[in-house]
């Protein structure tokens, strides 16, 4: 990268750039079909949101269970991504992988897990192991396994090599260089990163259930179809509850180790 | 041999808080009520798969995948549009008051709470089932997401600059446009196009609940166990999520440099 070079301002393109892309849009839209007059509809948004207003809490308890499936559903998911990404990104990352095969490998099943969609993955468990929390669990196992193992290694990337050099010198193992060079640079970062997939596996959870596999999604997607608005409000009273807090709690840990 | 975490504490501390967390872990394992009975069901869908693919529904399916693109990028578009401006009024350096700049950042974690599926499921429910609740739904939640960030990306710029600008006596605005956003700009841009990203992903699966794109086809073809459709549903998923983020991906490194 050249150094002291004076940085040409993007403005000229991004001027040209933006309201193409504003134009793109408005024809996309037209090609999809949606009909500005449809936009009135929006209108009826606040009397329709008025019917949520009253929460049915009656179902307290068994709401509250359901939810503590919820979390545990997200937590599990959490730990198998744990289990298949921290061994993975010894190979994924460019410079610990002892050879590009092995690298090659690596990243493109982490892709293949971050390209499948979670729901996807647990309308398709549901098949295999009957509705319930089990295949939501494997589900977000697979899905935020490709997120996680990439920003792992993606962050020992980022690492100077100096660091490892030195150990290797000693003639360290390339595992004794993972563990007493590279993690304790980067166990901090993962540590904000593991919080935010943990947040991020329990918010999914909450909707997993539309397609059967289980948690409290699946009372909520009955209380939907049955146009019970109260029960619904209720339950996303209690999702948001429990999901704003654990955003809090992963944003807490993120910024007391940084 | 005795180590000591990066934390700090000894290593017997947490020793003794990973068997508590293992302990916890297996107990917990019946709540997932796993069933291995039904793996024959399974074994009969991936051999579903290596049927034939179902070829004559390959034009309905990039018709489909087509919308899920334009979905996300309407959304997308609109979704900065509307979270620019509300991320100056919540970045810590940028908002007129402070009350204000805490509020708003409040109502959108409230907002980020409920996941876009919930929205676009409340949404089909209000405006009728299609692509509006989902670009909607997408809309909402990206919206919820990039105020976060952008705010983010705003508190963490240089200080120097404003000092510098400050001290030419410049209007708060200008201090904005000049010494600011610019500084943040890159990275704003990075975070759409991740955003772009994520909703492709997402656009693909809300057709679960009515709300637009590949999704609704994924449902029928998994309960009418069409599986040599739903093979192509899947790969075409894949290959268009791949795709985007490989251009994503690149896009961003080139703004990087």
């Amino acid at each position: 990268m050249a150094k002291a070079q004076p940085s040409k301002r993007p403005f000229p393109t991004i001027w040209i750039i933006i309201p193409t892309l504003f134009v793109a849009a408005g024809f996309t839209a037209q090609a999809l079909g949606i009909d500005p007059a449809r936009l009135q509809d929006l209108s009826r948004l606040p009397a329709y949101f008025q019917d949520y207003k009253n929460p049915d809490f009656t179902d307290l308890p068994k709401y509250a269970a359901l939810m503590l499936e919820t979390v545990i559903m997200g937590l599990w998911g959490s730990v198998i991504n744990l289990a298949l990404a921290l061994p993975l990104t010894r190979y994924a990352a460019q410079n610990v992988t002892p050879n590009r095969f092995a690298f090659r490998a690596s990243r493109e099943f982490l892709n293949f897990c971050r390209a499948m969609p979670d729901i996807l993955l647990a309308l398709v468990f549901t098949v295999g192991f009957g509705p319930g929390p089990f295949a939501g669990a494997l589900a977000l196992g697979i899905h935020s396994t490709g997120f996680l193992g990439k920003t792992f290694a993606e962050s020992i990337e980022r690492l100077p090599k100096a660091n490892s050099e030195g150990l290797q010198a000693c003639g360290a193992s390339p595992w004794q260089t993972l563990r007493f060079s590279l993690w304790p640079s980067i166990s901090r970062e993962l540590v904000g990163y593991t919080a935010y997939i943990v947040y991020r596996n329990i918010l999914v959870a909450t909707t997993l259930g539309l397609v059967g596999a289980g948690g409290i999604g699946v009372e909520l997607t009955q209380a939907f179809g049955f146009f019970q608005k109260g029960k619904v409000a209720a339950i996303l009273v209690l999702i948001i509850v429990i999901v704003a807090s654990i955003d809090l709690a992963a944003d807490q840990i993120r910024k007391k180790i940084s | 041999m005795k180590f000591v975490t990066p934390t700090g504490r000894p290593q017997t501390v947490s020793l003794v808080a990973g068997t508590l967390f293992l302990a916890t872990l297996l107990l917990t394992f019946p709540v997932l009520k796993a069933d291995f009975s039904r793996l024959e069901a399974f074994v009969f869908m991936t051999q579903g798969f290596l049927q034939e693919p179902a070829w004559d529904y390959l034009p309905t399916l990039i018709k489909l995948c087509g919308e899920t693109l334009g979905m996300a990028f309407v959304a997308t578009l609109i979704a900065v549009t509307f979270a620019t401006p509300l991320a100056l009024l919540a970045a810590r350096n940028t908002t007129p008051t402070t009350a204000l700049g805490s509020l708003t950042k409040t109502v959108f974690s409230l907002i980020r709470a409920v996941p876009d599926m919930i929205w676009a499921a409340m949404l089909a429910g209000a405006v009728g089932i299609g692509v509006l609740p989902g670009v909607l739904a997408l809309i909402i939640s990206s919206t919820a997401f990039l105020v976060k960030v952008f705010s983010e990306s705003l508190e963490v710029v240089d200080p120097k600059p404003i000092e510098g600008v400050l001290a030419h006596g410049a209007s708060p605005l200008a201090v904005r446009t000049v010494a600011i956003v610019p500084q943040a700009a890159p990275d704003m841009l990075g975070l759409s196009l991740y955003m772009f990203d994520v909703n492709v992903r997402c656009a693909t699966i809300l057709g679960l609940v009515g709300a637009g794109g590949i999704g609704y086809d994924l449902t029928t073809a998994t309960k009418l166990q069409y599986w040599d459709r739903l093979f192509l549903i899947i790969l075409a998923i894949f290959l268009m999520v791949t795709l985007i983020d490989r251009l994503s991906t690149y896009l961003r490194g080139r703004l990087v440099n």
